[in-house]
């Protein structure tokens, strides 16, 4: 679907505070990315992505969504901001060179706030995951 | 790390398990041309990073979040209004590795609470 260069167009976030790559798939209730860890990501410290990284990842993949679907009905795309996050568990670090498949599904949606599930993989092994309510401010 | 870069600490008290550390945002940092463009916003997720320096800083060891239990964002912080931020982060040590920590990020109100559990890394 997006490649890097017009994933701009689905998020409001931008360099260098970009934390997806690719649009892999998007419904109406889930979406996918991909995302290469790289030197050079203000979240890579020590080689890893961080914690804040990975939450950041989660968050933009759901942004990514949003902006899709935005894009479709030709509306602007819309800053969000992340609510809150429950039980957010990280089971290691990515290195440099990784390549992330985050996913997110949407749980439910209660006025500005949806509320979703998300979780990121390296080839298949759970990385990390959490639930997140995003508000999206108009 | 973001210490130094995104932000300063300009005073820390640490006695009894809690911490208090005064945090001067800098507003210049490359990462607010990107979040967001002409709108500058503290991203929550770099809070989490700066609970984890300042925890690794402090007790001079390394970390790695295991869970957060739960992170509420409750005010946005945009450094361009207010640059300072304050931190209270009480922690306790559950055994060997573990360490349990509850945290908060305030201005003139709280904007961001944590609880989760670190642990700590091999060096």
């Amino acid at each position: 679907m997006k490649q890097a260069e017009n994933i701009l167009s689905l998020i409001p976030q931008r360099p260098p505070f970009v934390m997806v790559d690719e649009l892999l798939f998007c419904d109406e209730s889930s979406t996918k990315t991909s995302f290469r860890i790289i030197q050079d990501n203000v979240l890579v410290f020590n080689g890893k992505l961080s914690e804040a990284g990975l939450m950041e990842n989660i968050a933009q993949t759901a942004a990514a969504g949003t902006g899709y679907k935005a894009n479709l009905d030709n509306i602007p795309v819309t800053v969000g901001y992340i609510g809150s996050v429950k039980n957010f568990e990280v089971f290691e670090l990515p290195k440099i060179g990784d390549e992330l498949v985050t996913e997110i599904k949407i749980e439910n949606r209660v006025f500005d706030m949806t509320i979703i599930s998300g979780t990121v993989k390296r080839n298949d092994e759970l990385i990390a995951q959490c639930e997140m309510n995003i508000f999206i401010s108009k | 790390m973001f210490k130094d870069s995104l932000y300063k600490i300009t005073s820390q008290d640490h006695h009894d398990g809690v911490i208090d550390a005064v945090l001067e945002i800098n507003k210049e940092d490359k990462i607010f041309t990107g979040h967001f463009p002409g709108h500058p916003v503290l991203p929550g997720a770099s809070m989490l990073q700066i609970i984890k320096e300042v925890l690794e800083d402090t007790l001079k060891a390394s970390f790695r979040l295991k869970k957060a239990d739960q992170i509420k964002f409750l005010a946005i912080s945009d450094p361009s209004v207010n640059n300072l931020l304050k931190l209270k982060l009480a922690y306790s040590i559950t055994d060997d590795i573990n360490l349990d920590v509850i945290a908060n990020f305030s201005q003139s109100d709280i904007c961001c609470k944590f609880k989760g559990s670190f642990v700590r890394l091999k060096s």
